[in-house]
């Protein structure tokens, strides 16, 4: 997939990049905690699809590597939690947040970063409205308890049992 | 230029070399190498010779039998610019060159009161070097005419008073260039000489500054890459352990154990050097929020209960009361567990742990007391300094980051941290005070700053 060359162009744009289907899509299970990875380092997404995938099987989980892909995916469909990373091409994070909240999209956003600064109300990503900040290298048991807090319908992200 | 006399590193003022055409760039120095205060101290030196130069022209005209008159008059010249050189002191080129002109001007009074002696000329060749301190160009250019002007103007009023063999007697104004020729060629060394060492210096700096440089570069990048593995390092390591990829046999356990307790230590190193790295450029910050400092300290201490009953350490937690202080969880959790790590180190098997804090003056104060090894004075001092190891030798301490990390912290928290020992073998204790909340900033916690701590913030352990 090509990145949008200006970031800019593409926010302030009504979407015909997203007229593209997206490459992956959501089951038509309306009943199931989606969650959307995004970040660009293909084997921390695919590890991390892996793991959520293992310890939630009651999730959907989806991955992409940019932002431009989470757009298409969080267009015109319900995400419960997206997990993003914040350095990524093309858009950034705080400019994929930026764009949710233009578009209303419901999605809570926890940030998943090397830098512990970010979670500080101040931050870029914080005043943008992620509600949480998971730092890298991710510790998949703190993760999981990030995610059950931030899961809509209780029972629909149900603990597992012990590590 | 004016000087300033307070700032902390006043600029020189910009040599000659910043307005010389291209071809004396490498020739004429830049102006660059005397701080005010190096100036200052040199300017003081200078003037006290020039006021000594006062009592010894009088004692020596007197001995030469001049008139006392006349000696007095002589002698006046370097004592009024000597004043003349205080009264502009702020002004360094004008002070510098009055002061040099009255030195200047003693060798020629010396040389003409003792009756045109050529021994006399020696003095001034000691008041040139002298001079030569100031590192401008300006009182070298003033002796260089003094001695061509006088020479040659003493020279046809009295020549005996400036020469001494006939044909400078007779041609006053040729042996006056000839004086000054050589003049000349010392003022162009000199110069030439501060030139080179400015070079020099130049190259030094800009080496230094550039492995400074490139060393920061590399530390940012790399800790920045090296962090990127450990993401899905960590993620398949629990995976594997979860038997989420299939059952585990024992050797394979036993071998996933090593994999994981060197995939923690790794995950730590990376992580004290991020967080130097930020602490250094100023960039560490910390999220403040209401809490219990003996909560943190509590689930701190728990991290070390298993541990402690492996070692047979008697780890003691008392805190009698709530400590309530406003800051951010994680990272306090990161200064206790480092101080508790630090004391089970240094603790041997069957020693005491004993944390305690209460409130006082203000603060919470913690304590954490062991039974190690303890500290020589010397080595307390160095405590909180990046790269300090109690023992270099020993691997898994890691890098002798984490007191200077915490320090970083516990300072973002507007509080102190500190340690003593009574010296080698006799146990040590460390210290942390923060500020505690007021009653009235304890009520009323705004929702928003709660909500991304609590999903962030616990810590892991």
């Amino acid at each position: 997939v090509p990145f949008p060359t200006s970031p800019d162009a593409l926010l302030s744009s009504r979407l015909p990049e997203l007229a593209r289907p997206a490459q992956v899509a959501w089951l038509r299970d309306p009943r199931r905690l989606r969650i959307l990875i995004v970040e660009d380092e293909p084997d921390i997404r695919a590890s991390l699809q892996e793991a959520l995938e293992a310890r939630l099987p009651e999730a959907e989980v989806l991955a992409v590597p940019d932002a431009t892909e989470a757009q298409r995916l969080l267009t015109n469909a319900r995400c419960d939690i997206v997990l993003l990373d914040h350095l990524l091409p093309g858009l950034h994070g705080s400019q994929l947040l930026a764009w949710m909240r233009r578009h209303r999209v419901p999605a809570k956003t926890v940030v998943v970063t090397a830098v512990p600064e970010q979670a500080l109300s101040s931050s870029p990503l914080m005043l943008g409205g992620a509600v949480a900040v998971v730092r890298k290298p991710v510790d998949l048991g703190h993760l999981l308890g990030v995610i059950r807090e931030l899961a809509p319908r209780p029972g629909a992200a149900a603990p597992e049992g012990p590590r | 230029m004016s000087a300033a006399g307070s700032g902390a590193q006043p600029a020189p003022p910009p040599g000659l070399g910043a307005r010389a055409p291209g071809w004396l760039q490498p020739i004429i120095p830049q102006g660059l190498l005397l701080t005010e205060e190096v100036w200052r101290s040199r300017h003081r030196f200078i003037l006290l010779l020039l006021a000594a130069h006062v009592p010894a022209i009088l004692v020596f005209g007197l001995w030469r039998s001049f008139d006392p008159l006349h000696v007095a008059l002589e002698a006046g010249i370097p004592a009024v610019l000597a004043m003349a050189a205080l009264f502009y002191k702020d002004n360094r080129k004008v002070s510098s060159t009055l002061a040099s002109f009255g030195l200047l001007s003693c060798s020629a009074i010396l040389v003409h009161l003792s009756g045109g002696y050529i021994e006399m000329h020696f003095h001034f060749f000691v008041m040139l070097p002298i001079i030569s301190l100031y590192h401008d160009w300006t009182p070298f250019l003033l002796a260089i005419g003094y001695v061509a002007v006088h020479h040659g103007v003493m020279g046809s009023i009295d020549p005996t008073s400036v020469y001494n063999h006939p044909d400078a007697i007779a041609h006053p104004w040729r042996w006056a260039m000839i004086h000054a020729f050589f003049i000349l060629g010392i003022c162009a060394a000199s110069v030439y000489n501060w030139r080179l060492t400015e070079a020099a210096m130049d190259r030094q700096v800009a080496s230094e500054r550039e492995s400074a440089r490139f060393a920061t570069a590399l530390l940012r990048t790399t800790s920045h890459e090296l962090n990127t593995p450990l993401t899905p390092l960590s993620l398949h390591l629990e995976m594997l352990r979860s038997e989420h990829l299939g059952p585990l046999t024992e050797r394979q356990r036993n071998s996933l154990g090593v994999i994981d307790r060197n995939f923690q230590r790794l995950t730590r190193l990376v992580r004290d050097v991020m967080e130097a790295m930020r602490l250094r450029d100023g960039r560490l910050a910390v999220v403040r929020e209401p809490l219990d400092l003996r909560e943190v300290v509590q689930e701190a201490a728990e991290v070390f209960g298993e541990p402690a009953k492996q070692r047979r350490i008697a780890l003691d937690v008392r805190i009698p009361e709530a400590l309530p202080v406003e800051g951010d969880p994680r990272r306090l959790h990161q200064v206790f567990v480092n101080i508790l790590g630090n004391a089970f180190k240094f603790t041997p098997d069957g020693g005491a742990v004993d944390v305690t804090a209460h409130a006082r003056g203000g603060e919470a104060v913690v304590q954490v007391r062991d039974s190690g090894r303890g500290m020589a004075p010397e080595q307390v001092a160095k405590l909180f300094q990046p790269f300090q190891q109690l023992e270099p030798t020993d691997a898994t301490l890691g890098m002798g980051l984490g007191l200077f990390i915490s320090r970083g912290i516990v300072d973002q928290h507007g509080g102190r941290i500190g340690a003593a020992s009574e010296g080698l073998g006799r146990g040590a204790t460390f210290e942390v005070a923060l500020p505690l909340r007021s009653k009235a900033a304890g009520e009323g916690v705004p929702s928003t700053a709660r909500l991304p701590a609590q999903a962030a913030g616990r810590p892991e352990p």
